[in-house]
């Protein structure tokens, strides 16, 4: 360890020097607080030893620079003094000393001291590298969750896009990085769209995981039942379809993880669409110059209950009417007072939005939410996914 | 989250305070569980003090719930204050669950025949 002693006596400096060198320690010296900064800032230092009283500048001086300077490592401060009233000792202590020996020293009380000064330098040294290691863990999960962030979006559908005589648009921001809600839509024949919106119960990578291989095996339980033998249409009702999950993904009593979702097929040629409402917040019905509908009343969210049963709940979207999916991160947002944004307010928004394309109804929804919110931190995922059949 | 209990004759009240979340849920399942290996199986889940739940708190009464009629048992609610009803409504837990308007009625219900 290399220690530097501060004294302007010649003498003792030598002194402190010939000991300290005897028990091992490499020694720099300065003769004032001046000199010893310079020397601070140009070696790795770990321990200084000084004097209180000196021209220039003083031990206390010195001790109060160290401590507001960012030298690399923690430098551990020992004041030598002939004071030795507890008045004294406690003004050097709030200067920034760690440690103090009152001279004339004993060479055995010097060693000791030194090495509780080692003692604390090395659990300084060890926190220092648990840190570090802390700080590059965190930043590999954040880079991870960045990553896995981007994936999610990527499964998304294009935003305001036009398919098959209907136009689908939405909003997604999850609370985390990656979120429990999810949404989509599927061309599943010729005459035929299936779409959902789900939200995995919690938040986080946890939920994530859930809404990622449902994305998953939804496509598949769509597909499959889509093009059956001899390429005939097999699609499932939507009531088969979330009975079908809800087989599969009955929650463990430990992890109790489960979802609501609304999960519709939409027969593209006349606009018909039969839904099944899990839990989930009731879509809004835009009609054209009528009052907006709020399909269904609840039910059974999917993993929850085995023997949950589903209801079928029908439509027909006329050219110019729109459908909105949302989840509840939505309706229960929470401004600064606390209050819920609420689904009365969502719906006023979207009914005032009649006039206006499906994008800029879509960017007032979520500009209204941020301007409620508040911040850029949600308590909850949001998402909303919405569809508009084309006047054509 | 703090957890009130007391025993009412062969029923126990569990009484929630504040937010039941993803990590009150948690606490509620172990008391839950406790009882159940106490031979407690007749719960009321006293929800006055309860000012909101969240999914992951819905999902927990669910499993209380699991955990109590696997053992013969049952759960009865009491109190839920309005925001948390609708939340009841919609997902149809009020299905699930016997809720019941007084604490007395929620006792008494274990006592009546076939019960």
């Amino acid at each position: 360890m290399r220690i530097l002693v501060v004294d302007d006596d010649k003498d003792m400096r030598l002194l402190i020097r010939s000991t300290l060198t005897g028990m091992g320690y490499e020694v720099l010296l300065a003769s004032d607080g001046i000199e010893a900064l310079s020397v601070l800032e140009r070696e790795k230092i770990q321990l200084v030893i000084s004097d209180w009283l000196m021209p220039k500048m003083d031990g206390l001086e010195l001790c109060k620079r160290i401590r507001s300077s960012s030298f690399p490592g923690y430098v551990y401060v020992i004041i030598l003094t002939a004071k030795d009233s507890k008045g004294e000792l406690t003004t050097a202590m709030e200067a920034g000393a760690d440690d103090y020996i009152a001279k004339p020293f004993d060479k055995n009380e010097l060693g000791v001291r030194i090495l509780a000064g080692e003692r604390i330098l090395r659990l300084e040294m060890d926190l220092e590298d648990r840190n570090e290691r802390l700080s590059k863990a965190l930043s590999l999960l954040q880079k991870d969750l960045e990553a896995a962030a981007r994936i999610q979006k990527d499964l998304l559908p294009k935003a305001n896009i036009n398919s098959c005589g209907f136009l689908f648009d939405w909003i997604f921001l999850p609370c985390s990085f990656v979120a429990g809600d999810t949404f989509n839509y599927m061309k599943v024949d010729n005459d035929h769209i299936c779409f959902f919106l789900l939200d995995v119960s919690g938040h986080g990578v946890q939920a994530a995981m859930l809404s990622f291989m449902l994305t998953k095996t939804l496509s598949s339980l769509i597909l499959s039942g889509g093009f059956g033998a001899g390429l005939q249409s097999h699609l499932l009702s939507p009531v088969e379809t979330v009975l079908e999950l809800n087989r599969r993904f009955q929650a463990d009593d430990e992890i109790m993880q489960y979802f609501t979702m609304i999960y519709g097929v939409m027969n593209i040629r006349d606009g018909r669409i039969s839904l099944v409402q899990a839990g989930q917040p009731s879509p809004v019905y835009l009609r054209k110059g009528g009052e907006p509908v709020l399909i269904g009343s609840g039910g059974f969210p999917v993993g929850l209950n085995p023997n949950a049963t589903f209801e079928e709940l029908n439509l027909c979207l006329e050219p110019g009417e729109r459908i909105i999916l949302y989840s509840d991160g939505i309706t229960d947002c929470t401004n600064q007072d606390g209050q819920a944004f609420s689904t009365e307010r969502l719906v006023d928004l979207l009914q005032k939005g009649e006039g206006s394309s499906l994008r800029s109804l879509i960017e007032r929804v979520e500009k209204n939410l941020r301007e409620w919110r508040g911040s850029d931190e949600w308590e909850d995922d949001i998402s909303l996914f919405a569809i508009e059949r084309s006047i054509t | 989250m703090k957890i009130i209990d007391e025993i009412v004759g062969k029923v126990t009240v569990l009484q929630p305070q504040g937010l039941l979340d993803f990590v009150a849920a948690d606490s509620l399942k172990n008391k839950v569980k406790n009882c159940a290996m106490n031979g407690q199986f007749n719960l009321v889940i006293d929800m006055s003090k309860v000012t909101l739940v969240d999914s992951s708190g819905m999902g927990s009464l669910v499993a209380c719930l699991r955990v109590i009629k696997k053992e013969g048992g049952d759960i009865r609610i009491y109190g839920i204050k309005d925001q948390v009803r609708a939340l009841f409504e919609l997902i149809r837990l009020h299905h699930i669950f016997e809720i019941f308007d007084s604490v007395s009625a929620a006792i008494e219900s274990f006592q009546r025949p076939g019960k």
